[in-house]
């Protein structure tokens, strides 16, 4: 389960994805998060859905491998299902045991869930496809604007990066302190969930002490290397906006727009 | 029969991408009782993911691992057993170290062994003893320096008493005193007590004195098993897996150009230096 967290997580492809500016994929990721929660009808969804397998098929990582990231979310996706489907007041369909399950409820189920599954494989594909450098360089120049109102945006851009960075060393840390103990004889299979959840409490000392100690180092790294936000610093690979960019927003526009659209064409259907 | 047959094993990391190169290809050899045997090869080879295939923490994509005959893949397997059989000393022992106290930690595998509390705390002191860090027992892992922390993991592996050890780069972050102090330990459960060694290293010159038989990984395969001497003069296999020879076959080359000849099969620092003796006086 450790390792099926592919959040933060980056994935070398040649592919369109990759290529773009990261500040397009930012942009893309909060549009298709804002598009999600403003569908509100099926054809909204089917938007969405062609737009994410569109994603799937340009980033060229596996699709095994993205929704691998979904294995871990299975019990926050299981209780929102649940809670939505029994807690929504509404037109009864069938009754379990003391609970009611309406139709409202079963719609909302459904999309919260598609929104929830939506929402983590669009974020991992964003981080699938962008190097944790790029990242901060994409949230550092797009959010430059906000240097006027003197809002450390790099100090805010490299706090992020270095979150995001440490997301895949946490886990294969955890990863190589199981297998210590796999090793010498504890076994994480083994027993009902109170037990496997008190095997695993040995596991958070030493990952406590690694992730601190990891911290410590990278400070000091840092320091050692004289890191500061304070001067105009320069960059290796300038970011430029190239023709595709540009391409992607019109994209990224039409989509929206489309999205919004939605919501018109559900009324003029259903009144007619 | 042997205790380990490793038969023909695949295996990648990346499961989802069909175009992944294979970390350990078409990977073959016995693993025979008290064999001391030295993995040698270039970083990134592949060794440290075909000793954690030994005892059953990564599974091979394709091919067998045999343990007395007994297929590790088999449903019944007691992979648990196994694990207490064949201790592995990680290469980075502070993965290894977890419990708040050196001997919590180097009682853990007693413990899970089926030691009473008071039996572990023994068995975990006795170890720290024989391995002189006893004035550690009750310091936090942790905060020991690396060497200290390797020779904690070395216990707390000790403390399972198997019958084959692995090792993983055992020498790094030791200083030269406890690092031929460890060899001679090793050598010891080898010959007097017979355990069987398995051991990554870089260093050629514990290879030739102590290993009876060398594994070469070269990108994931086998390209070499042989007797230390068979493998270590061998300069185009060495030059191909990165590798430098030891100082002893240097010393063995520059006398045999010189046309001195000397016993091959006598190799070691101080047979080396015998023959040295008997040629020069």
């Amino acid at each position: 389960m450790i390792k099926d967290i592919t959040l933060g997580q980056y994935y070398n492809k040649d592919s369109v994805i990759h290529s773009l500016d990261p500040r397009v994929k930012l942009v893309a990721t909060f549009v298709f998060l804002i598009s999600l929660f403003i569908s509100t009808n099926l054809y909204a969804y089917i938007f969405a859905t062609i737009f994410l397998v569109t994603l799937i098929i340009l980033c060229k990582v596996p699709f095994a491998f993205i929704v691998r990231g979904l294995k871990s979310l299975l019990i926050l996706l299981l209780i929102s299902v649940l809670f939505n489907m029994f807690l929504t007041p509404g037109r009864v369909v069938f009754t379990f045991s003391i609970f009611n399950v309406t139709y409202e409820g079963i719609i909302l189920a459904t999309k919260m869930a598609i929104r929830l599954i939506y929402l983590v494989i669009d974020s991992s594909i964003l981080t699938l496809t962008t190097t944790p450098s790029r990242l901060t360089d994409g949230l550092e120049k797009g959010l430059a604007f906000l240097k006027t109102f003197k809002v450390p945006v790099a100090e805010i851009a490299l706090m992020m990066s270095i979150a995001l960075r440490f997301i895949p060393i946490l886990i294969e840390e955890t990863d190589k302190i199981m297998n210590a103990q796999a090793s010498r004889g504890a076994d994480f299979d083994k027993g009902n969930l109170i037990e496997k959840a008190r095997a695993l409490v040995p596991l958070l000392v030493p990952l406590f002490v690694s992730a601190f100690r990891r911290a410590n180092d990278l400070a000091i790294a840092m320091e050692s290397r004289c890191y500061s936000s304070a001067n105009n610093r320069t960059r290796l690979h300038p970011l430029y906006y190239k023709n595709i960019d540009y391409i992607t927003y019109i994209i990224l526009l039409i989509y929206i727009l489309l999205i919004f659209a939605t919501r018109y064409i559900k009324i003029d259907m259903l009144t007619k | 029969m042997p205790i380990f047959e490793v038969k023909n094993i695949y295996f990648r990391y990346d499961k989802y991408d069909k175009n992944e190169i294979y970390t350990l290809k078409d990977v073959s050899f016995n693993v025979e009782k008290n064999d001391f045997i030295a993995l040698i090869g270039k970083s990134g080879s592949g060794k440290s993911t075909l000793i954690n295939h030994l005892n059953g923490l990564k599974k091979a994509d394709k091919g067998d691992i045999l343990y007395n005959g007994k297929s590790i893949y088999a449903e019944d397997f007691d992979l648990t057993g196994l694990r207490f059989k064949c201790g592995i000393v990680f290469q980075y022992p502070e993965y290894q170290l977890f419990s708040e106290t050196v001997i919590e930690d180097v009682e853990f595998g007693a413990l899970k062994k089926g030691l009473s509390k008071k039996e572990a705390y023994e068995k975990a002191f006795e170890i720290l003893k024989y391995l002189k860090i006893d004035n550690l027992k009750d310091e936090i892992p942790f905060n020991l320096s690396g060497g200290e922390k390797r020779k904690v993991a070395f216990a707390g592996v000790f403390a399972m008493e198997p019958d084959i050890f692995i090792f993983d780069e055992p020498d790094a972050g030791l200083d030269s005193v406890s690092k031929r102090h460890f060899y001679e330990m090793l050598k010891d459960l080898n010959k007097n007590h017979d355990k069987t060694i398995i051991c990554i290293t870089h260093n050629l010159d514990d290879v030739i004195e102590y290993a009876n038989k060398v594994i070469v990984l070269n990108d994931g395969k086998i390209e070499r098993i042989g007797s230390p001497f068979s493998v270590l003069s061998d300069k185009e296999l060495l030059k191909k897996c990165n590798l430098i020879a030891p100082y002893s076959i240097d010393i063995y080359r520059h006398l045999h150009e010189k046309g001195i000849e000397i016993d091959t099969s006598r190799l070691k620092y101080k047979d080396i230096l015998d023959e040295l003796d008997k040629v020069l006086l």
